[in-house]
């Protein structure tokens, strides 16, 4: 009995709601044939007839699934970039183990190949250390990344590419290159800083004096050190200074060590 | 058939897609169904879509993709994504019923958006799988 | 199927205008949009052939506002009506909480009600679910025709082909002219979501 009348109320709720809607709306007509609702299901089923399935869906034209090849013109023969270009367009795409193996594999092919070639070979670096910190850091990488990873592939592309380029353009492309490389460096360092608080760093991390140190060797350092146990809560003031002041100190030697290898470029040309 | 999702298990998600994707610059997420009810909608604030209609669209998009798929002997695609001038989106399947619908623009990779998903997919496939068996 | 957020207090509700090629599904939810619009306040999606049929689905979705401390929700689609788009309709069934059938009055339409009525079912079916126990309305559309002197089905063959054994509630009604497009859509909500709340219980 409550239920029915639970039902009602439900009922003249949901009619009183879509009058209030529709307003007067349509009166039924004449012709109005309202058995009144019996939802009660049908014993009696028919049993469902079978018929071939007719997979015929007109196919609905959306934006298009495509794909951003950026493909050059005028590519030479024998280019020798072409593995490294088709690993950096599939990283744009799908990171997987794989390809950052291979990535990493192949720069390290041709940093062979161009070991007499100064400013080649500091592009090439610059690819190495994002290559292994996406490698390292994956999903964690900061999302600018990737980009940074296309641009120095495609100014490196302009410098193997452009015949006749001086010396004082290909450093310059690398200068602004190294410039994008060293801001996201810098953003990695304050994330760290920022989620410092959580993990207890220690100490004296050794700064190293190559200019091309990856950052992600500091960010593996770093992740391979444990926080001592039962320490759940927030990190003392002194702790989170002295990561702090361990951060500041390796951006400066890093900047320091980039300054040296610059001034030996220069000496070079 | 209907299913419900409480307070506790919503505010789980909201979450994981807002520090997975949303705090990564993603600019909407939502998760559908595949009937195309929204359970959840996310957005960085800059733009507001009608979701309503973009959910009701995706449903049907990767409904009749997946449809396509069939046909061509393939039991399920493994990437359905648009890629516009500005902006991108990105659909992604959670268990039978359940899809991601992410919105990004260029300053994200495909690449990388893939791999931020991935991670949310794993964990938000735990508070919906137990859905299935209702 | 339904969804009901807990956390925002809301249900959302999916209702398919089904049956044969240019039966007035569509028609019926552009008279609701152009009635209702200032009310409803929100857009309706289309997607068409250039012919002006039904490509893939209309939607229209509207809040009907509280109803025992939730918010209703409803999305009203339309299927496209031609027997090759069969793989859309199904799609488009997906999760579907109610129907309205809209058959097509004409003399001439007659089997095409039929067998798309059984399209319904078989589709429904898919889904594991019975054309029997689903909330269903039938529309009997196109009554403005017999104005014109088009031979139009009497009701009674109607409800005779058509709803001998779901027994449903029926309209004749006119689309075009929006006789009986509310009161179909009316019942049809009430039934859907009374048959929700049951469920949940």
């Amino acid at each position: 009995m409550a239920d029915k009348t639970k039902n009602n109320n439900l009922d003249s709720e949901i009619a009183k709601r879509l009058d209030d809607l529709f307003g007067e709306g349509d009166s039924a007509s004449d012709d109005d044939l309202p058995i009144e609702a019996d939802d009660n299901a049908f014993a009696e089923k028919e049993p469902p007839k079978k018929q071939p399935a007719v997979a015929e869906a007109d196919i609905l034209d959306l934006k298009g699934v495509a794909t951003d090849t950026a493909e050059r013109e005028n590519v030479p023969d024998d280019y020798p970039l072409a593995e490294l270009k088709n690993l950096v367009l599939s990283i744009d795409w799908e990171i997987t183990d794989e390809t950052l193996a291979s990535l990493v594999s192949e720069i390290d092919s041709l940093k062979k190949t161009y070991r007499k070639e100064k400013i080649v070979s500091m592009f090439l670096q610059l690819l190495a250390s994002l290559g292994q910190y996406i490698k390292t850091n994956r999903g964690n990488a900061h999302p600018k990344t990737f980009k940074i990873l296309n641009s120095v592939f495609s100014r490196l592309e302009e410098v193997i590419l452009t015949e006749n380029m001086t010396e004082a353009d290909k450093k310059n492309l690398l200068r602004a290159e190294m410039q994008k490389y060293k801001q996201l460096r810098n953003k990695v360092s304050q994330k760290k800083a920022a989620t410092a608080g959580r993990k207890v760093v220690p100490a004296a991390a050794r700064a190293d004096q190559t200019a091309t140190v990856a950052m992600d060797q500091k960010v593996e350092r770093q992740d391979n050190v444990k926080a001592p146990s039962g320490d759940a809560g927030a990190p003392s003031a002194a702790s989170l200074a002295e990561a702090v002041k361990e951060l500041k100190q390796f951006i400066h030697s890093e900047l320091n060590a980039l300054k040296q290898e610059l001034k030996k470029l220069q000496k070079v040309n | 058939m209907s299913y419900t999702l409480g307070q506790k298990q919503l505010d789980r998600i909201e979450d994981i897609l807002n520090q997975d994707l949303i705090e990564n610059g993603v600019r909407c997420v939502f998760l559908i169904d595949m009937a195309g009810n929204i359970i959840a909608n996310l957005d960085n604030g800059e733009k507001q879509h009608d979701i309503y209609s973009l959910a009701a669209l995706a449903a049907g998009n990767f409904g009749a993709v997946s449809a396509m798929a069939k046909i061509i002997g393939e039991n399920e695609f493994s990437l359905l994504f648009h890629k516009g001038k500005k902006e991108n989106i990105h659909f992604n399947k959670i268990t039978t019923e359940f899809l991601l619908i992410t919105i990004f623009g260029n300053d994200i990779s495909l690449g990388f958006l893939r791999l931020k998903v991935a991670d949310s997919v794993e964990q938000l496939k735990t508070i919906l799988e137990p859905l299935l068996s209702l | 199927m339904a969804f009901v957020n807990l956390k925002n207090k809301e249900i959302q509700v999916k209702i398919v205008y089904y049956g044969p090629g240019r039966g007035g599904k569509t028609t019926n939810l552009e008279y609701i949009y152009k009635k209702f619009r200032k009310r409803i306040n929100t857009e309706m999606v289309t997607v068409k052939t250039h012919g002006d049929r039904t490509l893939f689905f209309d939607f229209l979705p509207f809040d009907i506002g509280m109803i025992n401390g939730y918010d209703v929700k409803i999305q009203l689609y339309t299927v496209p009506g031609q027997v090759k788009y069969n793989a859309t309709r199904r799609l488009v069934l997906r999760g579907v909480d109610g129907i309205v059938f809209v058959a097509d009055a004409m003399a001439i339409r007659r089997e095409k009600n039929v067998l798309s009525l059984k399209n319904l079912q078989e589709n429904l079916a898919n889904y594991k679910k019975s054309i029997f126990k689903i909330p269903c309305v039938l529309q009997y559309n196109k009554l403005d025709l017999l104005e014109q002197g088009i031979p139009l089905l009497s009701t009674d063959i109607l409800e005779k082909d058509l709803n001998t054994q779901l027994k449903r509630p029926s309209f004749s009604a006119s689309a075009l002219k929006g006789t009986n497009v509310v009161a179909t859509l009316k019942k049809i909500i009430s039934m859907t979501v009374a048959s929700i709340k049951r469920d949940l219980k």
